[in-house]
């Protein structure tokens, strides 16, 4: 069992972002945090992998261990890959191996393994700049999954992904974690992509962030983008839509946020 | 027919004069012809054609001590360069991660960059006298330190900064973090500082030869500007260019091949 726990923060120019957060995360789990733009989600992230401290609150790990950054529980897929240039693929790979002070060999076995399991085989040795964005995605996700976290965060992965390759390595990734009993949080403002990951979702109100609600996705079969497109899928997606909308009803509805809840 | 083949002839000679090393070699060869029938007509005492300086520069590297004064030049640019190189890389580096050492050293730096470092060289004398070692090499180290490290700094500060937060993320920490992230993400920046570097190093290596010194290319040429040897002056003036020119490039080289992930920096001077 694996359980998340983040209270209050409120560091920046004194500005509480995030107020009362509180949820858990049950061992190969995969939940999304959704809210609007500006709620958070992203400090949120940083704090429960560790980069960033909250102000008072606690991230646990099986009910007792806290969150350490010299020995992450949590691995990052980042939304811009943050792939290191100057290392080809396996490199990048072996990172965090490299911190953990895993021997050269074994390095280079395991990112192997992950390379051949996000499909990238044949491009051991190309450079972030030789691949499209959604090979680079998928180093990041080997890279994050190498390191056998206990809990891996993806901040708003298939955003710098080409919109005709998004919902494909979307299936992919998510029968990557499946398969692996991957216990998986997701940071999106995409309730599509929410509903079509996650076993649970959970939606923050505007600055300060709060849980608003959360919600469990008991869709029947298989979790996939199909189940979306039943009529429970839709009922809940209008849920967590209009949830999205009454947070930001009487604020100025700009084009670019209306356009995020899509 | 004849319209079109002058058109033809017309884009050829275009084509021709649009390729940049065409251009630079017709520019420098109309630059010595200039040159050989203007020198060719006043007091050789004062200034020499460029095929006088040709065999005064065959006579002196052949015969004389050019070779010799050459190497002196070059050892006391490389020494000074690699051991600027030794203090203003991990300076800056502490500077651009550091933003206390950055506001408690970058005083300092303004104050030599702002400083025309030749003037120090009467102090140099006043302390350390005849002894040329110390002098020379703080005054080497006035030139090459500074772009050295500011452009550490700044390519630590350009590098994107999310990528030493990826390192933390996966657990990497001081040491490992430096060698693994910073400093190959801040190269392009440290390159283009050695580059702007080596061009002061030889400046500041000039300096010294000239004002202080009786060896190296610097104190040839006032040596031979004593004996009103025009055409020697001449030699030793494009010989320090050539090092110049030289050494930019082998760090230009380096650049391209250590770089090929990067875009490019130009750095600061």
């Amino acid at each position: 069992m694996c359980k998340n726990y983040a209270a209050v923060e409120g560091p920046r120019e004194s500005k509480v972002v995030l107020k009362d957060v509180s949820f858990s995360v049950d061992d190969g789990e995969i939940i999304s945090i959704i809210g609007p733009t500006g709620c958070g989600k992203t400090t949120l992230l940083r704090i429960i992998s560790g980069l960033t401290i909250p102000d008072s609150g606690r991230v646990m790990f099986n009910e007792s261990q806290l969150v350490d950054l010299n020995n992450p529980q949590c691995a990052i897929v980042f939304q811009n890959f943050n792939l290191l240039p100057w290392r080809n693929t396996i490199g990048n790979i072996e990172l965090g191996l490299e911190a953990k002070g895993v021997p050269k060999e074994e390095r280079v076995k395991i990112a192997m393994y992950f390379l051949e399991l996000v499909g990238l085989k044949g491009f051991e040795r190309h450079h972030p700049h030789e691949l499209s964005g959604g090979m680079q995605q998928r180093v990041g996700l080997a890279r994050a999954l190498a390191v056998s976290p206990q809990v891996i965060l993806f901040d708003e992965p298939f955003n710098s992904v080409d919109i005709m390759l998004r919902e494909s390595l979307q299936g992919e990734v998510l029968k990557i974690l499946v398969e692996n009993n991957k216990t998986a949080i997701f940071i999106t403002h995409n309730v599509y992509e929410a509903v079509s990951l996650s076993d649970k979702i959970i939606t923050l109100s505007t600055r300060p962030g709060t849980v608003k609600k959360i919600y469990t996705v008991d869709l029947p079969g298989p979790r996939s983008d199909k189940k979306v497109r039943s009529a429970e899928g839709d009922a809940l997606v209008e849920n967590i839509r209009r949830d999205l909308l009454e947070e930001l009803h009487g604020k100025s509805l700009d084009a670019q946020i209306a356009r995020s809840v899509e | 027919m004849l319209r079109s083949r002058g058109a033809l002839s017309d884009s050829t000679l275009k084509k021709f004069l649009r390729n940049g090393w065409t251009v630079r070699v017709i520019s420098l060869v109309i630059f010595l012809i200039g040159w050989q029938i203007f020198a060719s007509s006043v007091n050789p005492l004062i200034f020499v054609p460029p095929s006088v300086v040709a065999k005064r520069f065959l006579q002196l590297w052949f015969t004389g001590g050019l070779p010799i004064q050459t190497l002196i030049t070059l050892e006391t640019v490389f020494v000074s360069l690699a051991i600027s190189a030794l203090i203003g890389i991990p300076i800056g580096l502490a500077m651009g991660t550091r933003k206390i050492v950055e506001y408690g050293i970058d005083p300092y730096v303004n104050f030599i960059y702002s400083l025309p470092v030749v003037v120090i060289i009467p102090l140099a004398v006043i302390w350390f006298g005849s002894d040329l070692w110390p002098s020379t090499y703080i005054i080497v180290f006035l030139h090459a330190v500074p772009p050295i490290l500011i452009n550490t700094m700044i390519g630590v500060k350009a590098m994107n900064r999310t990528l030493s937060e990826t390192g933390r993320s996966f657990g990497l920490r001081g040491i490992g973090l430096l060698r693994k992230i910073i400093v190959p993400g801040s190269l392009p920046y440290i390159l283009a500082g050695l580059r702007i570097g080596v061009g002061l190093a030889i400046i500041g290596t000039m300096v010294v030869e000239i004002f202080l010194y009786n060896t190296g290319l610097g104190y040839e040429l006032v040596f031979f500007q004593n004996r009103f040897d025009t055409a020697a002056v001449i030699v030793g003036i494009l010989v320090i260019m050539a090092i110049g020119i030289g050494c930019r490039e082998v760090i230009r080289f380096l650049e391209k091949r250590a770089l090929a992930w990067s875009v490019g920096a130009t750095g600061v001077a």
